[in-house]
């Protein structure tokens, strides 16, 4: 006679191997997880690109007002 | 009425070229309308390579001839067309459909407002890119006035005279915008299509590897904002012209399955792309490596029963459509390959390593051209915040899955970047614009990446800031070159009706003086002999119509220079003043640029030709005022005049531009500034402020009104000083922020001494 188990939620259901159709795809679980790295790598990336040209902006927007300034009012 | 016309003619010749291209395409195999679309794009180029190429052999490139070779195509076309299918994939609504997001809309008329000002600017606004001024236009102009492909005199630019035996395919394709007019018009929007067909070429890309419909948008959108396309967009180089053709021929050899059709045109498209740009060898050798490797990776045993067939399509190509150039250039120059030089640099190659750093300048900036992004430099953010990471992943990922082909795709851009980092030794803030060919792969990694990545709004948001970004830095430079203030001035002038050449609008580089050169030139009635020495943007001299004929003469001899000129029948001289026999000082000529032209015959000019270097540089700043309120200027010859006039006529002052008139007996001093070039690599300097003393005692501060008007100077900078002495100038320099550790200034005071006729030499 088996000894009753003193707590069945312990025990570990059996292994089963999983068939080759119910394996998800390499692509489709990176898919499914997705990777962060890219974006972290991507943000550090623009921090720096906007760190080298920070000057960049507040020129450009001069620019836009001359520009605006000259094709609307003519000056 | 003229104009009218030209722009008939124009429509005419370009929608029998389309309807060739668009009825021919129709018949393409492809299912997707983007790919045949791209089909349609490749059969028009490959229409007017082969076209151009044969009537301009023949001596014919003339209009008439064209349009009767694209209307017999058209008609041709026209039997084989399925109208049906032509008709859906030109549908417009196509585009609209896979639009899919707000944000992607928001992008798109960013773009469309970037693309319609860069149109606006083609019709309005003058040739301005110092490239094409120099060797681009010229050869269109000749080959349009001759008719036929010829190798013409254009002077020595940068030391060197190779320029007129680059590969011509591209001259041959802007002559659809040339011939109708039968002057450059609109020659500047030469590129505006390629900058579209590169975007389509990145979407259809970024389909092939993988990407979502919706996706593959943000591909195309990311190329369409890189500020050298834009910029270049409103040019008429090459680089365009070659990403087109490179993308398209990279994504019909990847596209699975292979057909015949598409191996065609990838076949075209690669083999024509050498006698676009030479570098594009480079390219297609890389991207061999990348098919190939892709085709092993579908076939593997059997990949080379594949790769056969499309290495012997690529290879006739290069010969139909890249064989003239190179048989011509080994006939006249004894090299195929001329003027490619295929040397290493390895001292310089080390310079920028050491300078820039291996990775540095793929930031996108240059101390040379610190905060301008024009049709050389600025690609932008989103190649290095998302192209590059999009890159490493899809590269990990393919590495993951064994696919070579994958890998070596994710390294193209990589490989590309390190080459031009090593050759471009002497101008690293062009590097990125080398690139512009493979950066398509860069953002169809990107389409790629977008659905695994974990943040996928974030990034999104990211590309959209990229978009912004570019469009803010980028649009107010298109058209110009290192100052957007002389183009915004001359718009300013066209917009109250004040614009009376055709050099009034038109951005940067052209220097006052030669501004007046090429006016007077364009308004001299007749057809002219001009003599020209060392000028680097000889273009315009030509007039709106090409009919004035430049002659280079080197002679150093005067006597013998003068029997030229009496021999040619030649009768008028434009003459750079600052010219070096040793040909160290030409980067100073290039950008000196002392001109003046005067009737053939004036003595004056025979004394010019004898002034030492050093001396002619005769930058004249001729400065009398009656005070700072309302101070007379007198601009002379001056390397920069246009800058200075720039923030002198926006003040209270009034500026009077003198000619110069060889007369050195009153100049003192010279003040010259040279940046110092440590390891050879390229340094820029702003100009702090400036202040000239008037006649009176008084100091004037020039107001730098204009950003970038006069701060931004790579090349030395000379300041000549006439009736003065240099303590009545002051000018203060700082370094370009970043590099105030590493890099200084030195001033030069060099004394000028004129020689006088009385010292019996010819000044």
């Amino acid at each position: 006679m088996a000894r009753p188990v003193k707590n069945a939620a312990r025990v570990p259901k059996p292994m089963r191997r999983a068939s080759p159709a119910e394996k998800p795809a390499p692509a489709e679980s990176a898919e499914r997880r997705g990777s962060g790295w890219p974006v972290w790598t991507a943000l550090v990336l623009a921090v720096l690109y906007l760190l080298a040209h920070r000057k960049m902006l507040p020129a450009a927007l001069d620019m836009w007002g001359g520009l605006l300034s000259a094709l609307v009012l003519g000056r | 009425m003229e104009t009218a016309a030209g722009f008939a003619k124009f429509l005419a010749l370009n929608a029998a070229t389309l309807l060739a291209a668009f009825t021919l395409a129709s018949r393409l195999p492809f299912t997707a309308r983007s790919q045949r679309l791209l089909g349609a794009g490749v059969i028009a180029v490959a229409i007017s390579n082969a076209t151009g190429l044969l009537l301009g052999l023949s001596g014919s490139l003339r209009y008439g001839p064209l349009l009767a070779s694209q209307v017999a195509l058209a008609a041709l076309g026209c039997f084989s067309a399925r109208w049906r299918v032509m008709l859906e994939f030109l549908d417009p609504r196509c585009v609209v459909r896979i639009v899919e997001t707000r944000l992607q809309w928001a992008a798109l008329g960013l773009l469309a407002i970037a693309y319609a000002y860069a149109m606006f600017l083609g019709f309005v606004s003058e040739t301005f890119a110092g490239d094409e001024l120099m060797y681009h236009l010229p050869l269109v102009a000749e080959y349009a006035r001759a008719g036929a492909i010829t190798v013409p005199q254009l002077g020595r630019y940068w030391c060197n005279e190779f320029w007129a035996y680059y590969p011509g395919a591209a001259y041959l394709l802007y002559q659809w915008l040339v011939l109708p007019f039968g002057t450059g018009l609109i020659v500047d929007l030469a590129q505006w299509p390629y900058a579209f067909g590169t975007a389509l070429a990145t979407y259809v890309l970024a389909r092939i590897v993988g990407a979502r419909r919706g996706d593959a948008v943000w591909a195309a959108i990311l190329l369409l904002a890189v500020p050298i396309v834009m910029n270049q967009s409103k040019t008429a180089l090459v680089d365009l012209v070659l990403s087109f053709l490179y993308a398209a021929g990279l994504a019909f050899l990847l596209l699975e399955p292979l057909t015949v059709a598409g191996v065609a045109l990838a076949a075209f498209a690669w083999g024509a792309a050498p006698a676009i740009k030479l570098p594009a060898m480079m390219y297609i050798a890389l991207g061999a490596v990348c098919v190939a490797l892709v085709q092993y990776d579908r076939h593997k045993g059997r990949a080379l029963r594949v790769l056969l067939p499309i290495g012997a399509a690529v290879g006739a190509s290069l010969v139909l459509f890249s064989g003239y150039w190179f048989l011509r250039n080994y006939l006249l120059m004894g090299s195929a390959l001329y003027p490619l030089n295929l040397r290493p640099e390895p001292r310089t190659a080390w310079s920028n390593v050491i300078f820039y750093g291996l990775l540095f300048p793929l930031l996108d900036f240059s101390p040379a051209t610190p905060e301008v992004f024009n049709y050389e430099t600025g690609a932008g953010p989103q190649f290095v915040c998302l192209g590059v990471p999009a890159l490493l992943a899809y590269g990990a990922a393919s590495w993951r899955e064994r696919r070579l082909g994958g890998v070596a795709l994710a390294v193209l851009p990589f490989a590309a970047y390190v080459v031009w980092l090593v050759r471009l030794s002497t101008s690293v803030q062009t590097l990125l614009r080398y690139v512009v060919p493979a950066m398509p792969v860069a953002f169809a990694a990107f389409a790629w990446v977008l659905p695994r990545v974990r943040q996928r709004r974030l990034m999104l948001a990211l590309a959209f800031g990229c978009v912004v970004f570019a469009f803010i830095v980028g649009v107010p430079r298109l058209g110009t070159y290192t100052d957007e203030g002389s183009l915004r001035y001359g718009l300013g002038k066209w917009r109250r009706g004040e614009a009376t050449t055709r050099f009034d609008i038109m951005g940067s580089v052209d220097l006052q003086d030669y501004r007046r050169a090429w006016s007077y030139f364009d308004q001299l009635p007749g057809r002219h002999d001009i003599a020209a020495t060392h000028l680097i943007f000889s273009y315009p001299m030509l007039g709106a119509d090409f009919r004035h004929h430049l002659h280079f003469l080197e002679e150093t001899d005067p006597q013998r220079w003068w029997t030229q000129l009496r021999a040619r029948n030649i009768d008028h001289v434009a003459v750079s003043e600052s010219v070096d026999e040793t040909g160290q000082l030409l980067i100073q000529d290039a950008v000196v640029m002392q001109l003046k032209f005067m009737p053939a015959g004036d003595e004056s000019l025979h004394a010019s030709r004898h002034l030492e270097p050093r001396r002619v540089q005769a930058l004249r700043l001729r400065y009398t005022s009656t005070g700072p309120e309302n101070a007379r200027v007198v601009v002379g010859v001056n390397r920069y005049a246009s800058t200075w006039e720039l923030p002198l006529a926006r003040g209270e002052s009034r500026v009077e531009v003198m000619p110069w008139d060889g007369d050195l007996s009153s100049v003192d001093f010279a003040l010259d500034f040279i940046p110092r070039t440590s390891l050879r690599a390229e340094i820029g300097f702003t100009i702090e402020s400036l202040e000239v003393q008037d006649g009176n005692g008084e100091w004037i501060a020039l107001p730098n009104a204009e950003r970038g008007a006069w701060e931004v100077l790579r090349w030395p900078m000379v300041f000549y000083w006439l009736e003065a002495h240099p303590e009545r100038f002051k000018l203060a320099l700082r370094d370009v922020d970043f590099w105030r550790s590493r890099l200084s200034g030195e001033l030069r005071v060099y004394e000028i001494r004129p020689e006088r006729e009385d010292d019996g030499a010819a000044s």
